[in-house]
């Protein structure tokens, strides 16, 4: 025992020698920090997509989704609006008067939006959306969105189909997995829509549960609350017979055409006077002497089932889906692939090589295959000198100005293209470590070993892919 | 300074600030432990930024640790060093010249024949569980609770961990001492 004891003192110390260790290069730590947060800033944004469409699942098709339209436009009037007001309307009514004001309306509309306690909530909501103001017999397109929410158990779908009953959209959570399926632009319907599922967290329904879509709701109003130019309108039954209460905001809102012309129009929110659920919104613009109806969207069902009511939340009851075992992307390797310029051209136009290539250097295109064709195509360019210098790209997607000026803020060159070198604090005199910014505000990670007078050089050279 | 905790949940926000602060607070950790075992600056650089890279991705993917961060960074970044362990055959271990020296101190007998490379060439023959708790514990000055934590085993099974290897470098990479066999036996 003693001599183990003297044995492992003599181990110990032997291990202390590697303990001793040089200091990092304070070069390759800001390079590697560079790296880490462009990367980091190009999955926030990937992120910021795939949760408008993805995580949040089922309100952005409720809410979002449809309101989002109205809130941009009535946006700019709301915040125009200096002094809180709310117009008070009389209404008439078989000889009687009700006043009820357009606040109160909206206060007790965005309680209503609560989802039920129990139950399950049903929705099945038409949408025309027409944003390039066309005149004609409904010239926009036409979807429909079915949801279906379970709080009590965390259990959504949500499915979109086209105006010929094509699925495109499809999230869900069955309690154990998640699905999603997009069909993509170009994708003209023909094949069945792959719907990824994949096993879901272990928060996956308790994320569900904490949707509170009556504060969604709350803040989409929040802009027709405080709009001092929302009317009641007088008409107070709605075309199948219901009571209803119509708010109405006229001729404050601008939409820029095309030719750069703008034109104003109106929101119209009907609420059943009952329940004070939303039960159309429509978005007009007046153009050459007609209302154009840019949005709509009206709900022909919203209803809440009983508890336990049979809802395939595994989207087993779907025809025209294909459903696919997806990994997790952090479970699953890429695989790379090379690339030439031309086949790199066919997946991204915003990218940039070296013209003339100098001579000796040789040009390396690597990007991860398969990649999803909803997302900014990642890739990377790197050029190895005939001394071994290196010259490297790597596309990180659109970039926030204020991360670039916070994170490589060591000075910058405008080269006679307009391309941008933000640099990274780094030794003079050593490598190169900055962010190429693009007019279009796409970003490049440079990392280079040559110094920075020589990387400009490089810089002068780049040409835009064709 | 900012706590992990709340460290952990803007990072899972994707709030730049906050993973800048985790990069600057842990990467000179992860560079040095990796350094010691691969005594290779460049790929101690690899490795440190593989480590970070699987965190974005983690986070991306909606996972990524809710506590322990420092535990879970040293977990990914020793996994890939044992990934570049099993694609390098083991370094061969130095020889011995036989005899014992005549110098009366042993510690310098042994500084004077083994020197880094043949202390790491020792611990790439440990298994990676073995040389995540020697690594931890004598090259960073770790407590046993702390890798525990790093290794996901009790307390108890990262003792028994550090004597099997203790054990197998005292085999490696002391002099063999002549046993002394008992004639009367």
């Amino acid at each position: 025992m003693e001599t183990n004891e003297w044995e492992d003192a003599d181990i110990e110390k032997m291990l202390d020698r590697l303990a001793d260790t040089p200091a990092r290069d304070p070069q390759a730590q800001a390079q590697g920090r560079a790296h880490f947060l462009a990367q980091a800033q190009g999955l926030a944004s990937e992120v910021s997509r795939k949760e408008e469409v993805r995580h949040t699942r089922w309100n952005p098709n409720f809410f979002e989704r449809i309101l989002k339209p109205m809130k941009r436009i009535t946006g700019t009037s709301a915040l125009a609006a200096a002094v809180i007001l709310v117009v008070v309307v009389a209404i008439i009514v078989a000889g009687s008067v009700t006043t009820v004001s357009a606040s109160q309306i909206l206060t007790r509309a965005i309680a209503a939006q609560t989802p039920p306690a129990h139950g399950i909530w049903h929705t099945r909501i038409q949408i025309y959306e027409n944003h390039a103001m066309l005149a004609g017999d409904h010239p926009g397109t036409t979807t429909i969105d079915e949801d279906y929410l379970d709080t009590t158990k965390g259990q959504y779908r949500s499915i979109i189909q086209d105006g010929v009953g094509d699925i495109t959209q499809v999230n869900a959570f069955d309690g154990t997995y998640t699905y999603f399926g997009l069909r993509t632009e170009g994708d003209n319907g023909n094949n069945p829509l792959k719907v990824e599922r994949v096993k879901a967290g272990s928060d996956q329904g308790v994320k569900t549960r904490s949707m509170d879509p009556a504060a969604i709701a709350k803040s989409l109003f929040d802009d027709f609350l405080n709009n001092p130019r929302v009317r009641v309108d007088p008409q107070r039954t709605w075309t199948d017979g219901r009571s209803v209460y119509i708010l109405v905001d006229d001729n404050t809102q601008n939409r820029k055409g095309s030719n750069g012309t703008v034109y104003t129009g109106s929101v119209r929110m009907v609420f059943d006077a009952k329940t004070y659920r939303l039960i159309e919104n429509r978005t007009t613009v007046r153009k050459d002497g007609q209302d154009i109806v840019i949005d709509e969207a009206q709900w022909l069902v919203d209803e809440v089932l009983p508890s336990g009511s049979p809802v395939a939340w595994d989207l087993s009851d779907l025809k025209g889906i294909t459903i696919v075992d997806g990994t997790p992307s952090a479970q699953a390797s890429p695989t790379f692939e090379t690339l030439t310029e031309q086949e790199l051209a066919t997946h991204t136009k915003s990218f940039y090589t070296l013209k003339p290539l100098p001579t000796g250097y040789t040009e390396k295109i690597t990007a991860v295959a398969d990649q999803p064709k909803d997302q900014d195509y990642q890739f990377e360019i790197n050029y190895t000198g005939p001394k071994g210098e290196t010259f490297g790209l790597q596309a990180v997607g659109q970039m926030d100005p204020g991360f670039v000026a916070s994170s490589f803020y060591d000075g910058s060159y405008k080269a006679a293209t307009g391309l941008v070198v933000y640099y990274s604090p780094s030794h003079p005199g050593g490598g190169t470590s900055a962010m190429l910014m693009a007019s279009d505000g796409n970003g490049f990670l440079l990392i280079s070993s040559l110094p920075r007078e020589q990387v400009q050089i490089l810089v002068e050279t780049l040409v835009k892919g064709q | 300074m900012t706590s992990d905790s709340e460290l952990i949940e803007r990072a899972r926000r994707f709030d730049l600030d906050a993973l800048a602060e985790i990069y600057d607070r842990y990467s000179p950790g992860i560079y040095r432990y990796v350094l010691h075992l691969l005594g290779d600056p460049h790929q101690a650089e690899d490795c440190t930024a593989e480590a970070f890279s699987r965190y974005l991705q983690a986070l991306y993917d909606g996972g990524g640790p809710r506590d322990h961060l420092q535990a879970y960074l040293y977990r990914i970044a020793h996994n890939r060093v044992t990934d570049l362990y099993r694609r390098q055959p083991p370094p061969p271990l130095p020889l011995s010249d036989g005899l014992p020296s005549s110098d009366p101190d042993p510690i310098q007998i042994v500084m004077d024949r083994i020197d880094k490379d043949q202390v790491r060439a020792a611990l790439a023959h440990l298994t990676p569980d073995q040389r995540q708790v020697i690594a931890l514990k004598y090259l960073e000055g770790w407590e046993n609770e702390m890798i525990a934590q790093i290794l996901e085993k009790p307390v108890g099974a990262v003792k028994s961990l550090q004597h099997r290897a203790m054990d197998a470098l005292r085999r490696m990479v002391l002099p063999q001492k002549e046993e002394v066999v008992d004639g009367n036996e």
